[in-house]
């Protein structure tokens, strides 16, 4: 009887035995040393990546379970994660290898850059799961630009990169705007709530339509009275005009603020993937 | 005994990787390793082609199939009939995953080593070049026509790809002329009915606005409002006309889509 027995882990191929007592002898160092034989080949995992093999890759990572440490199969499946952007199954193999990810610094910069601009919810656990002290500089750089993103009034933009402080000037200019301060504006002079949130030419559209509105109430009221249809027509139209541009100044408001952060952290992840970025293998 | 049944755990544990090699997923994996370990690039090349055949058996013409197909360098292939297969296969995998460029240049490097007069490559040549170079695949069209006059068919694919409905500009006219003529013509009586009674309302209240001596209200309406239904109609008009356009070539897509099928029924394009 032949027999063909292939181990994946440090590439020896086939055996093959043909005697019983050698078969036996086989079978027992399989069954006592096979698992301490099962080594991950970090060149070829690089290489399934680099070719963008994910089928493979994936393939490859799954057939090491239970062959090798625990922890190193959860730390590829997260590197996997990360490369085919899968947030929240790469968090959870994260957190099963923390340890592990952190120490492999490209990596944990790769995913601190990355993290930057996904959805907020799991941006918010992996910020707050990363170690305050990693000693890595680029890390602790990418977290300040973080932090700078969730308490711009508390940070001094000097602390980062000049490339990003303009940005950051604008996304704290922005973030001390008040809403209701722009829909305070806006009740007193048409459209000037959205001069405060930054947005000059629909103040001009805003402030030149309800000048046409109120003239033509002004003018109906005039020479048809206050009483007549038509006029209690113009005024709702100018009323209806005017309450909307009060909520569409407190709503702009807090749309700008959005926008100037997502600005910011877009150009940060830019920055950061140019001047930090490496293979992730 | 003892032994037998030492010999039973040890085959039970070992089972998994005796029999998973049948897997495609892992059989894919063994040819990249392979692949990866190999010094040789003829050999690598050929290991390559493995596991792209390996697709085509498993009918899979997927995106990871044309990635390896990027992967090999047919030229280093030692026989021209593989070469000549991987090529088929690879134009095939190419058509069937809208790969124009990889399709059409697969295509000719085939009909280059290996001059294909047969039905299934002009076929696939016309399939091909239908949306790479119009021409060509019209000269395809032909030689299939020449051969059996139900090839005629074909061609219906470029016949969908040139439809336009005439006279645009007429329907856009007619709208400006008399609001709502244009959509009426388009077979839309309802919405040329309300754009027709929309504009003469606005119309109208500027008359009597004007006759109010509300001339500000006049300027205001007729500027703000009138122009914005009017000018709405004729846009309406176009949007009307690109919708039945569009209806059109879905039916005479539906309709070629069919007789294609028809066609290719009777002379199915099979992986070599």
């Amino acid at each position: 009887m032949r027999l063909k027995i292939r181990t994946f882990g440090l590439g020896n191929c086939i055996e093959t035995i043909k005697s019983g007592k050698w078969r036996l002898f086989y079978f027992i160092f399989l069954f006592f040393f096979e698992p301490a034989a099962g080594q991950v080949n970090y060149s070829f995992v690089k290489h399934l990546s680099e070719v963008k093999l994910s089928k493979e890759h994936f393939t490859y990572i799954s057939q090491q379970s239970g062959k090798c440490p625990e922890d190193s199969i959860n730390y590829l499946k997260a590197k996997y994660y990360l490369q085919y952007v899968n947030d929240s199954l790469f968090l959870h193999f994260y957190f099963k290898s923390k340890s592990l990810f952190i120490s492999d610094s490209n990596a944990f910069v790769a995913a601190n850059i990355h993290f930057l601009t996904r959805d907020t919810a799991l941006q918010k656990v992996w910020y707050n799961s990363v170690p305050t002290s990693t000693g890595s500089k680029k890390v602790e750089q990418i977290n300040t630009c973080y932090s700078a993103s969730v308490y711009p009034t508390k940070t001094d933009g000097s602390i980062l990169p000049i490339a990003l402080q303009s940005d950051f000037a604008r996304y704290k200019r922005s973030q001390s705007k008040k809403p209701w301060a722009a829909a305070a504006l806006s009740a007193a002079v048409p459209g000037l709530g959205k001069m405060y949130a930054g947005r000059k030419r629909s103040f001009y559209f805003t402030f030149f339509s309800q000048l046409t509105y109120g003239v033509q109430s002004y003018e109906s009221i005039k020479k048809l009275g206050v009483s007549h249809p038509f006029s209690i027509f113009s005024l709702s139209l100018f009323g209806v005009f005017y309450a909307a541009n009060i909520y569409g100044s407190y709503q702009d408001v807090r749309k700008v603020k959005k926008e100037t952060k997502t600005q910011f952290l877009i150009n940060a992840q830019k920055y950061y993937h140019f001047n930090f970025g490496t293979p992730l293998y | 005994m003892l032994k037998n049944i030492i010999i039973l755990i040890s085959a039970l544990l070992c089972t998994e990787k005796v029999f998973s090699q049948n897997e495609f997923s892992q059989h894919l994996l063994m040819l990249e390793e392979k692949a990866f370990l190999c010094t040789s690039d003829t050999l690598r090349n050929d290991f390559y082609l493995q596991k792209f055949d390996l697709y085509v058996q498993h009918n899979k013409p997927t995106n990871e199939a044309m990635l390896e197909a990027r992967r090999i360098d047919y030229h280093l292939f030692r026989d021209t009939a593989s070469m000549i297969r991987f090529l088929w296969n690879a134009s095939v995998t190419s058509q069937l995953t809208n790969s124009v460029n990889p399709a059409a240049h697969y295509y000719s490097s085939y009909q280059e080593i290996n001059p294909d007069s047969s039905v299934e490559a002009y076929l696939l040549g016309s399939l091909i070049y239908m949306d790479f170079d119009s021409a060509v695949a019209r000269s395809f069209v032909n030689r299939l026509v020449i051969k059996d006059k139900s090839f005629a068919c074909v061609s219906c694919l470029q016949e969908v790809a040139n439809y336009s409905r005439k006279h645009k500009g007429l329907y856009l006219i007619s709208s400006a002329l008399v609001p709502g003529l244009g959509s009426a013509l388009n077979g839309n009586v309802l919405k040329g009915t309300t754009s027709l009674l929309i504009n003469s309302l606005a119309v109208y209240a500027v008359y009597v606005l004007i006759q109010s001596n509300l001339y500000f209200n006049a300027f205001f309406w007729g500027g703000a409002f009138l122009t914005k239904f009017y000018i709405g109609n004729i846009k309406l008009t176009g949007s009307l006309f690109d919708q039945k356009e569009e209806r059109k070539k879905n039916k005479l897509a539906t309709n070629c889509e069919l007789m294609l099928s028809g066609v290719l029924k009777q002379h199915p394009i099979f992986y070599r």
